[in-house]
């Protein structure tokens, strides 16, 4: 075969020359000034992959006049080079020593690696993540976060006094008796039905829920379940979780709005199924516990979601489910009688609706 | 500082980056093209080939053509870098029809050559050669120039001879020329070298094309300086003090 090559060595550029070689089954044949050295045979040559990108042949011999070397850059070109050349030629692996490739693979891996891993646990195991990250927050510091927290959304509140948070505070506190966080309650003008719970203890009920609501009993159960999202922590775990997830996002987008955005959206923070039922579960508990007729939940959610459509913003911040409807009507009717056996809050709870409705 | 003045013969053209001309003489015609502006580029797929590598090189997708549209002689269309530096010319015919340079170190060339990348295939290299993970290539039968920073220097390498350069530092080479990057040994080197921890070797035969002030190490420099408006104590060395008087004047701090 032949073949165009660019060769550099005795009698040629310093930038080599273009030139025309013959090759057979015993060497190579091109036009040297010393002729002697233009015909090596295979078992003289070495061979390479070389050039910047490892596109090139490179054919490598000593002459009498000195080291000669041809470059050949056509790739079918070469792989027929390679071919004839097989078995007789010395073939130079171009690759780096092996201390640079340790290290240059430890690197890479380091650097592709790592971040990939935390990536890849960070959304493989998010949850155990957010648990194990939220378990290392002590009460204190999670009040004072609440405190944090709660001081920057109460601008955004009408907080009212009165009978009503009279009543609301009354009843939380029976709720929390042996509570390790301390508890405050708050009612809000506000005519959405809807309450929300932070981080450290702090619950705040809307008027318009106690509109709604039409026994102190059914106030009573959905204290009891905010409540319980406190002390199950779910509210820590959707801050971290919210958090978490914006922190990744603007890793990787280099961006710090999603973190800077989150202020704003604390009291839109959603609840998992898995969190409600929790809450619906432990908060059927603490009523039994209080002695407070625990059907009122029951009442209430159900009211709830018949009228999604007029008053979605409870429901937007607590996902309601078929699920989770048949297991707290399930837990309720599987209570036992006792439970049920208890005095009624003695509210004038008609007064205290008539009370709010004055107030607006 | 140079630029480089071309003379176009009627009907006769030249191709720059985009943003590289300095001026250019009545007759002369600028024609955006999109793609790499080579001959051989025919057809739209072949048009979007050409635009796609210049894509992945970071380069403008277009390239400015001139040619001179005058009947009566010689036009003249000049191009110069973009940052203090030297222009060499290389003459593709002279050196076996193919040179491969650092992306931006391409300045113009008549046309007929072509500009294609050439891509790392080995991962280290790829990785650590940081600025030369992808480098255009420049085929054809002419004149090409390229710019780069401080004084350009230029080796001939002998079979077998070895270069080791800062990967920075090189702005094109031969593709006869063998290219790996390596890591400067020692651990120590590794964990307190910072700047300068790999350097390319380079394996004649074949010419390359160096650089001694690659402009991202003095950008580097420049911006390591700038904040330093309160004179040039503590700035290390002495481009760090006379950048760190000249960042006090444009403050207008001299206390
Ligand atoms: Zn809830």
């Amino acid at each position: 075969m032949r073949f165009n090559a660019q060769i550099y060595g005795p009698g040629f550029p310093s930038v080599g020359a273009a030139i025309d070689v013959e090759a057979t089954e015993t060497g190579i044949r091109v036009q040297t000034n010393e002729v002697d050295d233009g015909t090596p045979r295979w078992g003289k040559i070495t061979l390479a992959k070389s050039g910047w990108d490892g596109s090139q042949l490179r054919l490598e011999w000593t002459g009498s006049a000195g080291v000669y070397s041809l470059a050949s850059g056509d790739a079918l070109n070469n792989a027929a080079i390679v071919k004839l050349a097989a078995g007789k030629s010395t073939v130079r692996p171009s690759r780096p020593d092996r201390a640079t490739r340790a290290w240059a693979h430890a690197l890479i891996w380091f650097f592709i690696g790592v971040p990939v891993l935390l990536v890849g646990a960070i959304v493989w195991q998010h949850d155990r993540i957010i648990a194990w990250g939220v378990g290392l927050i002590t009460v204190e510091h999670e009040a004072k976060l609440g405190e944090f927290l709660f001081t920057q959304q109460k601008t955004g509140l009408k907080l009212i006094e009165g009978d009503a948070l009279a009543m609301v505070r009354d009843i939380g506190g029976k709720l929390t008796k042996d509570s390790r966080h301390k508890f405050q309650f708050f009612v809000a003008e506000d005519k959405t039905v809807n309450a929300f719970a932070m981080p450290g203890g702090y619950v705040v009920v809307h008027t318009g829920l106690l509109e709604l609501a039409e026994t102190p009993e059914e106030v009573a159960g959905v204290l009891a379940h905010e409540v319980q999202h406190i002390e199950q922590r779910h509210s820590l775990r959707s801050i971290a979780q919210s958090l978490s997830l914006s922190a990744v996002v603007s890793v990787f987008l280099g961006d710090m709005r999603g973190l800077a955005s989150l202020g704003g959206d604390l009291l839109q923070l959603k609840f998992s199924r898995d969190h409600e039922i929790e809450a619906d579960r432990e908060g059927l508990k603490a009523l039994v516990a209080a002695k407070i007729n625990p059907v009122g939940m029951r009442d209430f959610f159900a009211k709830m979601a018949a009228q999604s459509q007029l008053n979605p913003g409870f429901l937007v911040t607590h996902p309601p489910s078929e699920e989770r409807m048949n297991d707290i009507d399930r837990l309720s009717k599987a209570l036992p009688a006792t439970a049920r056996q208890v005095t009624p809050l003695a509210y004038d709870y008609a007064a205290i609706k008539a009370a709010i409705s004055r107030q607006r | 500082m140079q630029f480089v003045e071309v003379e176009l013969d009627p009907g006769e053209a030249a191709m720059g980056e985009a943003g590289s001309m300095f001026y250019m003489e009545a007759d002369i015609e600028m024609e955006t093209i999109f793609g790499d502006g080579s001959a051989q580029q025919t057809g739209l797929m072949g048009k979007l080939l050409g635009a796609g590598k210049r894509l992945l090189t970071g380069e403008s997708l277009f390239t400015t053509v001139y040619t001179s549209k005058a009947s009566d002689g010689k036009r003249k269309v000049a191009f110069a870098a973009p940052y203090p530096g030297k222009i060499i010319p290389i003459d593709l015919s002279q050196i076996g029809g193919t040179f491969i340079c650092q992306k931006d170190a391409f300045l113009c060339a008549a046309k007929g050559v072509s500009l294609g990348i050439a891509f790392q295939r080995k991962l280290g290299v790829g990785f650590f050669g940081g600025e030369g993970f992808i480098m255009q290539k420049l085929e054809g039968d002419g004149m090409a120039f390229l710019h780069a920073g401080g004084t350009m220097h230029r080796r001939d390498l002998k079979p077998r001879e070895v270069l080791r350069v800062d990967t920075g530092c090189l702005v094109g080479l031969q593709p006869s020329v063998e290219y790996d990057i390596k890591m400067v040994p020692g651990i120590k080197t590794a964990l307190f070298g910072g700047e300068g921890l790999f350097f390319a070797t380079l394996r004649g035969p074949g010419f390359v094309m160096l650089q001694s002030l690659p402009f991202a190490r003095l950008a580097s420099r420049i911006f390591a300086a700038a904040p330093m408006s309160k004179g040039g104590g503590g700035s290390g060395g002495e481009q760090g003090s006379i950048l760190g008087g000249l960042g006090s004047i444009i403050g207008g701090d001299r206390d």
